[in-house]
């Protein structure tokens, strides 16, 4: 029987886990083969069934000299051990242990720059599945994100220049083939096909790869909640920590909106002093369906999170808390659904978020961007799933 | 031997830091591999393991999704695996299933297991031969309750008692989902192997002398000649410590003293070394040596509290240990039982300070017993032979019916 190894190396949460242990039920259940995963985080919410082809992957190495504020993707792999000889030879050492045992006919990598490097010149079939945000389009150097400062500086590309001679020199020492420029690894694989659609793609790219549509990414046991009594707006918002929660939440609170409120993590301790007639706040993940005939979404701007709300073709006010959620809110804001309010910088104050929030549900341009985009986001089905298990099909075959 | 008759052994190593370990398992793998026996690693510090083994397979072991420990001043082996994941009968059925699935593709004829015990319940339903490599801080006495790690302060009964119970129950739910008969005590399930090695001896055993095992001494892991400062003075004495804060002091005041000073610090910096640059009768290195033709050369010795104090009695040098943790102050505790050791420092605050060591090493050497002691504790062990016993393991590894080793 053919074999399947979907990897998982770098982020965290839900996002990675239930899309690719879906994607490989699916592969399980749509062709004859025997599908085997190899995760950075045995996750609690992984059901058992998938550890019995289960193994954690090896850890991700140290950078020597790591980079406090990443500025692009090239950053981001030198943070992952490109920057460190010793730890990419034994990372890509221990893959190759990995690939030794399982003897995959195809590898699907998602998020995984070191077990997908580790596969160069190895007999497989490569695929890259997963956002745009783990799959750099080619160039010397690594082009920018959009929406973020893309200006190369000398800096860097004498960075990339000495990744690349260290990929160069395990790769010779493993028999495997060189590479020309540092992201060449990415460019030549199998298949990449990217859970998005071409406006949140976060890379800009001449050739674009397979676009699947938003892989959804759904919590366990959601809890259905009824919106605040009265006549105000309906606001949906999922927060997380970040220096303006309260003055956002004093706003939220003024009377004037119907507010439920999904507050993550510790930012509980601080939404539920909020929580009244007029607010209600819940630690626990709420169902979106439940708030679907709302007015609007407040998020961080996680990848998903604006995909099912374009899905139910609601605006949004997004506040990106890091690096990934600024390229979503940029892209949110490009379509016109959204405005952005940066949160990875000094605190917004309470006139920001007012104007916003007055901007939002007073200007039907937001909505009917929301509607126009939404049509094309439906994620009741995932529509990649059949697409993305043919084309595996055909790498087998 | 045949290709038919080659085993696949899977090696485990699941807690624990450092080198130790690994070093303890290398003759034995070294030998396997010797004999024909493909051998798959699946350690916890795949760092060091491809470092030591950079010719076999090496994964990484499954671990429980997060970091935190539970109970960070662990008292007992139960405490020790509840903070591994034991505390909840998910995580145990996780990493079990995880376990096995390294099995599946393994097909190990034999599961080697140090510090391993959840491989060593996600493999009792396996039809494999199962071989402890442990000492007495991770193989427990068959006793009711595991025993105490922290003799030397009370503890809280009650607690660790239902923190054991917990994990009993996380185990005996694995085992009789298996089909297995659950434990009574949970350190019975660490007697549901074929094979039982403790590389330690019984005085030196953590938890005491022990019936149930076999006592294997110290690995015999080879190494260059100890490089001796070439001064001629005595006593001849043998440092071999981690780096820590008090470590440049240590050194240099040893070094005032016109002793041979031989100073094993793995990892050491730069800066240590120019501060220790003019000394002659000093000789500071990282490279690791024969261990145990030190222990006969030297005639003191100032160590941490792992194997080496075990080695350095065996070579009649008594020792002053240096415990950096609580499972090394339990050896120390059971080394200076001998008669043959001092400990520095309280375990209240470990490691000990400079002067602590100072002042412990002067004990060691202003008392002559402690020398008739550890020649006592060596003639008694003049006829365990660190080779006779490797190849005791090797073949309770392979089983009946393999050539002689």
């Amino acid at each position: 029987m053919k074999r399947i190894l979907l990897t998982w190396e770098l982020g965290s949460g839900l996002g990675h886990v239930v899309p690719l242990t879906g994607f490989g039920q699916h592969l399980s259940n749509a062709l004859d083969v025997e599908v085997w995963y190899c995760f950075q985080s045995l996750h609690d919410q992984i059901s058992l069934p998938f550890y019995k082809r289960m193994l954690q992957a090896p850890p991700v190495p140290p950078a020597r000299n790591p980079i406090g504020r990443p500025r692009g993707f090239s950053d981001m792999l030198h943070n992952i051990g490109f920057d460190n000889q010793k730890g990419l030879n034994g990372a890509i050492r221990a893959w190759r242990d990995i690939f030794g045992l399982v003897r995959p006919d195809v590898l699907v990598c998602e998020f995984s720059p070191l077990s997908l490097l580790a596969s160069r010149g190895l007999p497989m079939a490569r695929v890259q599945v997963g956002t745009g945000w783990h799959v750099p389009p080619p160039g010397a150097p690594v082009p920018a994100y959009r929406h973020l400062p893309g200006h190369a500086t000398e800096q860097q590309r004498t960075r990339e220049r000495a990744m690349l001679e260290r990929v160069n020199r395990v790769l010779t020492e493993f028999e495997a083939p060189t590479m020309q420029s540092l992201t060449d690894f990415f460019q030549e694989t199998d298949l990449t096909a990217l859970s998005t659609t071409p406006e949140f793609d976060h890379f800009d790219r001449l050739e674009p790869p397979r676009y699947l549509g938003h892989a959804p990414v759904r919590p366990d046991n959601p809890e259905s909640v009824r919106w605040p009594q009265g006549d105000g707006p309906r606001i949906f918002a999922y927060l997380k920590p970040f220096r303006g929660l309260s003055t956002l939440l004093k706003q939220l609170a003024n009377g004037q909106y119907r507010v439920i409120i999904h507050a993550a993590e510790q930012a509980w301790d601080t939404a539920r002093h909020f929580a009244g007639p007029q607010v209600k706040v819940s630690p626990r993940p709420v169902a979106l369906d439940s708030v679907a005939d709302g007015d609007l979404v407040i998020s961080h701007a996680g990848h998903g999170l604006i995909h099912e709300t374009l899905a139910l073709e609601l605006p949004m006010l997004l506040l990106p808390l890091h690096r990934e959620q600024q390229v979503n809110a940029g892209n949110a804001r490009q379509v016109g659904a959204a405005l952005v309010i940066d949160c990875t910088g000094p605190e917004p104050d309470a006139e920001a978020f007012e104007s916003a929030l007055d901007q939002l549900l007073g200007e039907p341009r937001f909505r009917q961007a929301a509607q126009a985009c939404g049509r094309s986001h439906d994620p009741a089905i995932y529509p990649g799933l059949t697409a993305l298990s043919g084309a595996i099909r055909e790498l087998i075959e | 031997m045949n290709e038919q008759s080659r085993l696949s052994i899977l090696v485990a190593w699941e807690i624990g830091g450092g080198f130790g370990h690994l070093m303890r398992l290398r003759p034995i793998v070294e030998r396997l591999v010797q004999r024909g026996h493909r051998v798959t690693l699946v350690v916890r510090d795949l760092e060091k393991a491809q470092e030591i083994f950079p010719d076999l397979a090496c994964l990484q072991t499954p671990q429980r999704s997060g970091q935190a420990t539970d109970y960070p001043q662990v008292a007992s082996l139960a405490e020790i695996m509840y903070n591994c994941g034991f505390n909840d009968q998910s995580t145990v059925q996780r990493l079990c299933a995880s376990w096995r699935a390294i099995g599946e593709l393994v097909r190990p004829d034999v599961v080697i297991m140090d510090f391993s015990p959840m491989a060593l319940l996600a493999f009792q339903a396996s039809p494999v031969r199962r071989v402890l490599i442990d000492n007495g801080y991770s193989h427990p006495t068959m006793t009711a309750r595991m025993p105490d790690l922290r003799p030397w302060q009370r503890g809280y009964v009650d607690l660790q008692a239902a923190i054991e119970d917990d994990v009993r129950q996380s185990v005996n739910a694995f085992l009789v989902e298996q089909g297995l008969e659950p434990v009574e005590a949970l350190s019975a399930l660490f007697r549901r192997v074929d094979s039982i090695n403790l590389m330690t001896l019984p005085e030196l055993d953590h938890t005491g002398p022990k019936t149930h095992v076999a006592y294997r001494g110290y690995a015999e892991p080879g190494g260059p000649p100890p490089p001796w400062p070439e001064t001629g003075a005595r006593p001849r004495v043998l440092v071999y410590l981690r780096p820590f804060a008090g470590i440049g002091e240590l050194l240099s005041r040893l070094g005032g003293m016109n002793w041979a000073i031989l100073a094993i610090v793995p990892g050491h910096d730069q800066q240590l070394k120019a501060r220790l640059a003019g000394v002659s009768n000093l000789h500071l290195t990282e490279a690791l040596c024969d261990i145990h033709l030190a222990a006969r050369q030297a005639d003191l010795a100032v160590c941490a509290g792992g194997d080496t104090v075990g080695i350095m009695l065996l070579g009649a040098t008594p020792v002053c240990v240096v415990p950096y943790h609580a499972e090394q102050y339990l050896t120390a505790w059971r080394a200076e039982k001998t008669g043959a050791a001092v400990t520095a420092g309280n375990p209240s605050r470990l490691p000990p300070r400079s002067d602590e060591i100072i002042t412990a090493l002067n004990r060691l050497i202003s008392n002559p017993d402690h020398y008739d002691q550890a020649s006592e504790f060596a003639a008694r062990y003049k006829d365990l032979d660190p080779a006779r016993e490797l190849t005791a393991i090797i073949t309770e590894i392979e089983g009946q019916g393999f050539p002689e080793t």
